[in-house]
């Protein structure tokens, strides 16, 4: 009774971290860190302040889009 | 909380995305009140007039002046910049004049220049700027040159195109992981550019500068001659530029003159018509001969041209047509 239980122990972690050694590889194959961007620490409004000083007046550019 | 907004840039192979605040990789556009915007436009920080043929560019009116513009910033950081003083900095830390687009076209003008050369850090970074100068240009009767890198995506260069006379290609090397490791680029992009660029028209002239032990080997100069000539086809000239050491690459020595005279060998024996060696003062390699009859129709010293010999586009002597733009 005691090895059955065991058994089925050992057999439920074989089988989670196979889940997790597969999980993990489609992770890293579909997703180049990269191409994920860091989310800055940026004072937004400090980096306007120094472009207005510049005398830069930012202009709508073109081609870019937005991600979702 | 709300997820923050991603802005992707598509004006260049990099694609960079951007939160609110940040630049991408050529510090001239930015992410702003969920925008993307350009710093630079009618900002530029150098304005010269110059020969065209100190663009490189030998087949668009020779002997006239191209009125030169450039902003800061640069989506490429090649070691070996001559312009890094402008192109690896923000537009914040540059001398900037005030100069929208009429007034370029107006200062070309009155300058007697025949063209606008967008040059010195790379035009495609600031490409409304560009963009907008070249449409009042075509009117004025002015011809658009863009002297590159040509990283840039298909669709912004086929916006631009239609107003571009010259596109000056810096073809850095025919390796990647050169591009990679000395330019922070790479290949595929440039050479999809080239072939656009044939297939929209606009007149193309490649630069090569060859820096001794980083890109001069004569196999990969043959293989880059022979896609030349397969893609691209034998009248585009090819110029073969002397490395001097500069900014990072300080430690290399200045191109010595037989391997460029053997990578003008090797382009010539591969059938390209036009192959110049640049940054040296005299010689054949400065000059344009008719791939035909072989007379000497250009003659330059430096960057000026002492003898012409090209008559509404024909060889004086053989009536052969000579490709490029010359009147
Ligand atoms: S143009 Fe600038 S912001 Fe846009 S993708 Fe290229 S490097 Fe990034
Ligand atoms: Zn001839």
């Amino acid at each position: 009774m005691e090895a059955k239980h065991s058994n089925k122990i050992f057999l439920s972690l074989i089988f989670a971290s196979l889940v997790m050694v597969v999980g993990l590889f489609f992770y890293n194959a579909l997703h180049d860190p990269a191409n994920e961007p860091v989310i800055p620490n940026i004072d937004v409004p400090a980096v306007k302040a120094k472009i207005k000083d510049a005398g830069l007046v930012p202009v709508e550019a073109k081609y870019y889009k937005e991600l979702k | 909380m709300a997820k923050p907004k991603i802005i992707q840039c598509l004006l260049c192979p990099k694609e960079c995305k951007l939160y609110d605040g940040q630049r991408g990789d050529c510090r001239v556009r930015i992410h702003l009140d969920g925008k993307l915007q350009t710093l630079v436009y009618g900002r530029p920080c150098a304005v010269h007039i110059d020969p065209v043929e100190k663009k490189p560019v030998y087949h668009l009116l020779p002997g006239s002046q191209a009125f030169s513009i450039a902003t800061a910033g640069c989506n490429l950081h090649c070691k070996f910049c001559q312009n890094w003083e402008i192109s690896q900095k923000n537009p914040e830390e540059t001398v900037n004049y005030f100069m929208p687009p009429k007034d370029v076209v107006n200062n070309a003008l009155t300058s007697g220049s025949k063209s606008i050369a967008y040059t010195y850090s790379d035009p495609n970074i600031y490409y409304e700027y560009v963009l907008d100068t070249a449409k009042l240009a075509k009117k004025a009767g002015l011809k658009n040159i863009v002297i590159s890198a040509g990283y840039i995506n298909p669709e912004p260069l086929k916006e631009l195109s239609e107003f571009l006379d010259v596109y000056k290609v810096d073809l850095k090397a025919f390796n990647n992981k050169f591009y990679q490791e000395i330019c922070s680029a790479t290949l595929q992009p440039v050479l999809e550019t080239l072939k656009n660029l044939k297939k929209l028209e606009v007149w193309t002239e490649i630069v090569n500068l060859i820096i001794p032990t980083l890109n001069d080997d004569f196999t990969e100069i043959r293989k880059m001659c022979k896609w030349i000539k397969s893609e691209l086809g034998n009248d585009v000239p090819i110029h073969f530029l002397q490395f001097y050491p500069q900014y990072k690459l300080n430690n290399l020595p200045p191109t010595p003159l037989e391997t460029l005279t053997g990578a003008r060998k090797i382009a010539i024996e591969e059938g390209l018509n036009y192959v110049y060696l640049g940054n040296i003062p005299q010689g054949e390699g400065n000059n344009t001969y008719c791939p035909n009859c072989k007379n000497l129709l250009i003659e330059r010293i430096g960057y000026f041209v002492k003898e012409m010999r090209i008559n509404n586009g024909l060889c004086n002597f053989c009536k052969f047509k000579i490709a490029g733009i010359w009147g």
